[in-house]
C-alpha cells in the first residue's frame, strides 16, 4: 500500500507542477434533503466544455484555468439541475446540494452523460425506482432479478436469482456490497437476493470493459453501494410481503456531520410454521428462516476527511426442532434438532480523505465470512433402563477473508488516473465433517487451505480532442497457495469514438481471472454449494473478452445500443460424470473435471426509454455458449446448460397518475440444454448367488447437452399505489407472476403411466401467482 | 366459533405455503436423435454354473422391449480357442461351458442386421473369507434399535489388481439362498466409516452391495467393518466375498450411478439438488451394450457373534 500512495503523490506533485496555470475544483454533490452523496452526478464546466463525474462517494474534481470565471452546470437524473459560478484563484472546494424533482406530468428528466459519451462499455445501470417498481414473484422488489431482464444477462432456473452474464456462471460474478465481496447472494435457494432495496442506493453491472480497479472474478461485476444515511433527518420504512417482512430506519446522529442507515429483513415462512405448529398440535417445529441487517455508519471529520462503518449478516435456516417426544406405548423419549444454515457476514471500515491537490484516497479494511452448516443432535432417553443415548454430526464449509486496500484518483488535464492496491489473506474449509454417539468422536476430517493474494492496478482516462476517449488499465498481482504462486497480468482497455454526434462507436478488451472456484449440482445458491481455492491440480480459471459496439440517442431520449462480444474461458472446473458433493467431501478435488475451456459470443440489442410517462426498455441478445472438457462428451465441444440462442425481454412502466404506476415485463428464451437418454437397453440389475437376474432399464445418453427444454416466456404485471398520509407514505403493491399461466418446464422426467408405458413430462414450478406487498414510509 | 376460526386459518395458512410451492406436470414430446438399432448381451458368469447368455436390443426410451426375431451366430472362445459355435432364434442360449479360474472367455455374435459384437472378460482366483463376527450393542439409533458392528477379514493377494464385491445373504430352513443385502446394513443412515468404502465413494448412490479394489490394502490382510440393523436370527445370515473381474467392478460401480442419476428417478425437486449429471453406464460389450463379465466367490460364512 504505501508503495502505491508514494507513487501517486510523486505523479500528482509532477503533473500539478507542470500545470502551474490551472487550479481544482472538487466536492461533493448530495441531496438536499438526506444529504446522501450522488453517484454519478455530472460537473460540467460551459467555459471549457470540461466534465466530470461523481465517484461512488459522491465526490468529483475538475482542473480548470485560473483567474477566470467558470460558469459550473450540475446535473443528476431525476434532480434540479443547478447552475453556479466560481472564479477560480486556487484549488477551491465546491459543496452542492441538489434537490429531488418534484413530480409532474411532463416530467422531463435530465440525464448525465448520454450514452454515446459515456466511458463505459457493457456497464448497466436500472435505477432503484424502477427496480422497485417491477412486478415481483413474491411482492418483495428483487434487484438481481431485475437485473435479468438485461441483454446479456440471464437468468438460471426459474424463479432463480442467479446471473448468467455473457455466458458466464453465477461464481462468476463478483458481489461487491459496499467493497466488499460476498460470496453467497440468494436466499431461499436464489428465489431472493439478500441485496435490500430499502437501503440500497446504487446498482451498476459491467458485463464487459472492466475497469482495471475490478478483479477477482471472470464474467461480471455487481458493485452494490448502500445509503450512507440521511443527515438531516429521521426517515423509515416498514413494509410486509408475503415472503418477508422489513424495516428501514435512516438518519443523523449528529445531524450534518454523522448519520447511520439500518435495514432488516425477516422471512415470514417461520411465523407460518409456528402457527401451523401451534393450530394443529404438531409434535415438532420444522420450517425455513432467512434474514439479513445491514448497518452503514457515516461520519463527517473533517472537509477533506470522512468514515464509514459498513456490516451486512445474512442466514438462511431449514430447521427441525423436537423435545421430549414420546409415542404411545414406547419407553424411549426423544429429543432432537436438525439446522441446515448457510449466510454470509461482511463488514468494512472504510477512510477517505482529500488531498489538498485534489487527490482522492480511499483507505479500506473489509472482512467478508460464508459459512455452510449442517447440523444434527439427538438425545434419546430409554426410561426403562434410564440410559441415554446421545448423537452429533456436523458437516461444515466455509469461507474467510480478510482485505486492506487503498485506491487514489488523481485529476489531471483532460485525464485521471486511478491506482491501488489490495492485499488480502484468506481461508477456505471445503469440508469438515465430525459425528459421535456417546461422547465417541469421529476422525477429525477437516482440511484447512490457507491463502493470501496481493494485487495492484492502474487505470488511465484519457481524451484527445472532443471524440476520442479512452479507458486504459491493468491490474497485476499474484495469489499464494499451498506453496504455489499464480501470478497474474491483467491489461484492459475501453475505447469511445464520438464519430457523428450522438453517434458513437466503442470497443473493449478484459482479461480476468479467479481463484476461487463454486462445486454446485444446482446453480441455485444452494448450502449444496462449495466454494474452494485454486489448487495446485486446480489452476485459476480466467477469460479474455472482446467487444465493440454502437450507441445512439435518438432526439426524443431514446438510447439505442447494440455490442457483439468473444470471449474466452479458460481453466474452468466441472463436476465428473455421475459425482455428487453433497455431504462434503474432502477430497473434493478428485470429482472434478479441470481444464476445461468456454466458448461464448453473442450479439446485444437494447433500446430503452428513461423519460416521460413511459418508461422501459426491450433487450434481445442472440448467443452461443459452449464449454469443452477433455474428459467429458468424449472430449467434445458441448453446448452450456444455460445456452440460450435467443433472449427477449420486454420492460414497461407507465405512470398512470401521480400516485399509480403500472409495470408489465414479458420474457423468452430459448430452452436450456439437458442430457437426455436416446435409447434404453436392459442390463442386470444385480446377480444373485442363486443366479437370479433382475433387469433393469440402461440408458444410452445422447451427446452432453443435446436436446433443448421448451421455450420459456411469461408475461408479470403489477401495479404500484402510494398515497400521502399524515406522517408519511402508503405504498401498496399488486403482482400478478405468469400472468397468462404459461406452464414453463423446470426440469424433465420420464414416468411410467399406470398402463406401464414411459413417458417425457416437464415439471413447471409456478402456475400465475397473486402476490401484494405493503409499505408504509415515514 | 373459536374451532372454525382455527381451521379457517389452517386452510388460508396451508393454502398459502402451497401456493408458493405448488408444481404441475405434463406430457411433452422431444425428438430424440437416431440411433441405430444395437445388440444387447448380459452373461455375468462364475466357476460354478454354465455359461448362459442373454440377448435383447436397444429401443427408444418410450419403446417397449421387442423380443429378437433375428437369428444369432454364437462363437464362444475360451483361451483364444473356439470351444462354442451356435445359432440361435432365442433370447438367450444355454450351454455347457462351466468357466474356470484364471482361464479368458471371450464371445463373437454375429446378426443379419447388426453389427458383428465382441467382449471378453475373464474369473479371478477365488478368495476365502478367513473369519466373519458380528458384534451386539455397539450402540442405539434414534428409535432405540440396536446397532451391531460386522466385520469380515480376507487376504488380498500381493502384486496383482484385485477387485471384490461383498454381499450378504439369508439363507433358510431348505437351505435355499433368498437374495442377498437388505437395509438392515443402511450405509447412510449409520453412515460407512470403513475407509476403503469412503474411498470408493459410492455410498450416496445407494448401493445394493458393497464393491471395491483392493487399492489402499494391495497384497494385506483386510478387515471391513460395517453396522446392521438386523434383529433377526443370525445364525441364517451368511457373508460371501466375490473375487470380481475388473469388468464387473466396474458394471457394478457405474451400474448404481447411472441408476441413481436416471432421469427416471424421480425425486421432485429434491432431486434438483441432490442428483448429478447422467452418468454413462460401462459396457464392455464391443459394437453392442450389455456385460459379459466374470466372478468366483467364496463359501457363505456364518457370521460369528463375538462378545463385546
Amino acid at each position: 500500500m504505501s508503495t502505491n500512495f508514494y507513487i501517486f503523490i510523486f505523479l500528482s506533485f509532477f503533473c500539478f507542477e507542470s500545470l502551474a496555470q490551472k487550479a481544482i475544483l472538487s466536492g461533493y454533490i448530495v441531496d438536499k434533503k438526506s444529504g446522501e452523496a450522488l453517484i454519478g452526478a455530472t460537473v460540467y464546466d460551459s467555459n471549457t466544455k470540461t466534465a466530470s463525474t461523481t465517484n461512488k462517494f459522491g465526490f468529483y474534481t475538475l482542473l480548470l484555468n485560473k483567474n477566470i470565471q467558470h460558469s459550473v452546470q450540475i446535473s443528476y437524473m431525476g434532480y434540479d439541475p443547478d447552475t453556479t459560478t466560481v472564479f477560480l484563484r486556487s484549488d477551491t472546494v465546491l459543496n452542492i446540494a441538489l434537490d429531488a424533482r418534484t413530480w409532474s406530468l411532463s416530467e422531463v428528466v435530465v440525464k448525465a452523460k448520454s450514452l454515446e459519451e459515456s466511458l463505459e462499455m457493457g456497464k448497466v445501470n436500472i435505477p432503484l425506482l424502477t427496480i422497485k417498481n417491477l412486478p415481483s414473484l413474491m411482492g418483495e422488489a428483487d434487484i438481481l432479478k431485475a437485473y435479468q431482464l438485461m441483454p446479456g444477462v440471464q437468468a438460471g432456473a426459474e424463479g432463480n436469482n442467479g446471473l448468467f452474464v455473457r455466458g458466464g456462471t453465477p461464481d462468476q460474478n463478483l458481489f461487491l456490497l459496499d467493497d466488499v465481496p460476498l460470496y453467497n447472494v440468494s436466499h431461499l435457494g436464489g428465489l431472493f437476493s439478500v441485496f435490500d432495496p430499502s437501503i440500497v442506493k446504487s446498482v451498476d453491472l459491467y458485463k464487459g470493459g472492466f475497469p482495471a480497479r475490478y478483479g477477482g472474478r471472470i464474467s461480471s461485476v455487481v458493485d452494490v453501494r448502500n445509503k450512507e444515511g440521511n443527515l438531516n433527518k429521521r426517515n423509515g420504512e416498514i413494509g410486509l410481503g408475503i415472503l418477508s417482512s422489513k424495516f428501514f430506519l435512516e438518519g443523523p446522529i449528529s445531524k450534518g456531520q454523522s448519520s447511520y442507515a439500518l435495514s432488516a429483513r425477516y422471512c415470514n415462512f417461520g411465523i407460518y410454521s409456528y402457527l401451523l405448529k401451534k393450530m394443529q398440535n404438531l409434535p415438532f417445529t420444522s420450517g425455513y428462516m432467512f434474514y439479513d441487517v445491514n448497518l452503514k455508519v457515516n461520519l463527517k471529520v473533517s472537509d477533506s476527511d470522512r468514515l464509514f462503518l459498513s456490516a451486512y449478516n445474512g442466514l438462511d435456516d431449514i430447521y427441525v426442532y423436537e423435545k421430549d417426544v414420546k409415542e404411545d406405548r414406547s419407553d424411549i423419549k426423544y429429543s432432537g434438532s436438525s439446522d441446515l444454515m448457510w449466510g454470509s457476514t461482511a463488514g468494512s471500515v472504510r477512510w477517505l480523505h482529500v488531498f489538498k491537490n485534489g487527490v482522492f484516497n480511499n483507505t479500506t479494511i473489509a472482512y467478508s465470512k460464508y459459512k455452510y452448516e449442517n447440523l444434527m443432535e439427538s438425545s434419546t432417553e430409554f426410561m426403562s433402563s434410564n440410559s441415554v443415548t446421545n448423537n452429533y454430526f456436523r458437516i461444515h464449509s466455509g469461507t474467510d477473508d480478510l482485505w486492506i486496500k487503498n485506491d487514489a484518483e488523481i485529476p489531471l488535464e483532460n485525464m485521471s488516473i486511478k491506482m491501488g492496491t489490495v492485499s488480502g489473506v484468506h481461508s477456505y474449509i471445503p469440508s469438515e465433517v465430525k459425528f459421535s454417539k456417546n461422547g465417541i468422536n469421529s476422525p477429525s476430517s477437516d482440511v484447512l487451505i490457507n491463502a493470501q493474494d496481493v494485487y495492484g492496478y492502474a487505470e488511465l482516462e484519457y481524451k484527445i480532442g472532443d471524440k476520442i476517449s479512452s479507458n486504459t488499465g491493468c491490474r497485476a498481482g499474484v495469489f499464494h497457495v499451498n506453496q504455489t504462486l499464480f501470478p497474474v497480468l491483467e491489461p484492459r482497455v475501453v475505447f469511445n469514438y464520438l464519430f457523428i454526434p450522438s453517434y458513437s462507436f466503442k470497443a473493449s478488451y478484459s482479461s480476468m481471472h479467479q481463484n476461487i472456484h463454486l462445486l454446485t449440482n444446482s446453480n441455485s445458491g444452494m448450502p449444496t454449494d462449495i466454494w474452494v481455492p485454486s489448487t495446485n491440480l486446480i489452476k485459476p480459471e480466467s477469460s479474455n473478452q472482446y467487444a465493440v459496439g454502437f450507441a445512439h440517442t435518438t432526439k426524443d431520449n431514446y438510447e439505442m445500443s447494440v455490442e457483439l462480444y468473444y470471449k474466452k474461458l479458460q481453466n474452468l472446473i466441472d463436476y465428473k460424470e455421475g459425482v455428487l458433493l453433497y455431504g462434503g467431501s474432502s477430497n473434493w478435488e478428485s470429482k472434478v473435471e479441470v481444464g476445461g475451456e468456454g466458448e461464448v459470443k453473442g450479439m446485444e440489442f437494447l433500446l430503452s426509454k428513461k423519460t416521460g410517462l413511459i418508461t422501459g426498455w426491450i433487450g434481445y441478445t442472440l448467443s452461443s455458449n459452449t464449454r469443452t472438457f477433455q474428459q467429458l462428451n468424449n472430449g467434445m465441444t458441448y453446448p452450456f446448460t444455460y445456452d440460450q440462442r435467443h433472449n427477449v425481454s420486454v420492460v414497461g412502466n407507465y405512470k398512470i397518475s401521480k400516485n399509480i404506476t403500472f409495470s408489465a415485463t414479458w420474457i423468452y428464451h430459448t430452452g436450456n440444454s439437458i442430457t437426455l437418454p436416446s435409447a434404453k437397453y436392459k442390463v442386470f440389475e444385480n446377480y444373485g448367488t442363486n443366479e437370479q437376474q433382475f433387469y433393469a432399464d440402461a440408458q444410452i445418453y445422447s451427446d452432453k447437452n443435446a436436446y433443448r427444454m421448451p421455450d420459456y416466456h411469461r408475461l408479470d404485471i403489477g401495479i404500484n399505489r402510494s398515497k400521502q398520509m399524515k406522517k408519511g407514505v402508503r405504498n401498496w403493491s399488486l403482482n400478478l407472476y405468469n400472468a397468462y399461466n404459461r406452464q414453463n418446464a423446470y426440469y424433465l422426467f420420464y414416468k411410467k403411466t399406470a398402463d406401464g408405458e414411459l413417458k417425457l413430462y416437464q415439471r413447471s414450478l409456478f402456475p400465475i401467482l397473486f402476490n401484494a406487498g405493503y409499505s408504509y414510509v415515514f | 366459533m373459536c374451532v372454525k376460526i382455527k381451521y379457517f386459518l389452517s386452510f388460508c395458512l396451508n393454502t398459502l405455503l402451497l401456493s408458493c410451492l405448488v408444481s404441475c406436470e405434463k406430457e411433452i414430446e422431444i425428438d430424440t436423435q437416431n440411433f441405430d438399432k444395437h445388440l444387447v448381451i448380459n452373461a455375468i458368469f462364475n466357476a460354478n454354473s454354465p455359461l448362459v447368455l442373454h440377448f435383447s436390443n436397444t429401443t427408444r426410451p418410450t419403446n417397449r422391449y421387442e423380443s429378437s426375431k433375428d437369428s444369432l451366430q454364437v462363437f464362444i472362445f475360451e483361451n483364444n480357442k473356439l470351444v462354442l459355435n451356435a445359432k440361435t432364434l432365442s433370447d438367450s442360449l444355454s450351454t455347457n461351458i462351466i468357466p474356470s479360474s484364471f482361464n479368458n472367455y471371450s464371445i463373437k455374435i454375429k446378426s443379419l442386421d447388426q453389427d458383428t459384437v465382441f467382449a471378453t472378460d475373464i474369473i479371478p482366483r477365488s478368495i476365502p473369507i478367513e473369519h466373519a463376527t458380528f458384534k451386539k450393542g455397539v450402540g442405539y439409533d434414534k428409535d432405540g434399535g440396536e446397532i451391531k458392528e460386522v466385520s469380515v477379514t480376507f487376504m488380498d493377494p500381493p502384486n496383482e489388481k484385485n477387485y471384490y464385491e461383498l454381499l450378504f445373504v439369508y439363507v433358510n430352513s431348505d437351505n435355499a439362498v433368498s437374495n442377498y443385502y437388505s437395509t438392515m446394513y443402511d450405509v447412510l443412515e449409520l453412515g460407512v466409516q470403513d475407509s476403503v468404502l469412503l474411498n470408493e465413494g459410492d455410498n450416496n448412490f445407494y448401493p445394493t452391495t458393497h464393491f471395491f479394489s483392493d487399492e489402499l490394502f494391495d497384497g494385506k490382510q483386510y478387515t471391513i467393518k460395517l453396522k446392521s440393523f438386523y434383529n433377526g436370527n443370525w445364525s441364517n445370515q451368511h457373508v460371501v466375498l466375490r473375487s470380481v473381474s475388473k469388468s464387473y467392478y466396474l458394471y457394478r460401480k457405474y451400474y448404481t450411478r447411472h441408476f441413481f442419476n436416471q432421469p427416471t428417478q424421480d425425486f421432485g425437486i429434491y432431486g434438483l439438488f441432490f442428483k448429478a449429471e447422467p452418468q454413462a453406464m460401462f459396457t464392455n460389450i464391443v459394437n453392442g451394450y450389455g456385460i459379459f463379465a466374470g466372478y468366483t466367490e467364496s463359501t457363505p460364512v456364518i457370521l460369528e457373534q463375538v462378545k463385546n
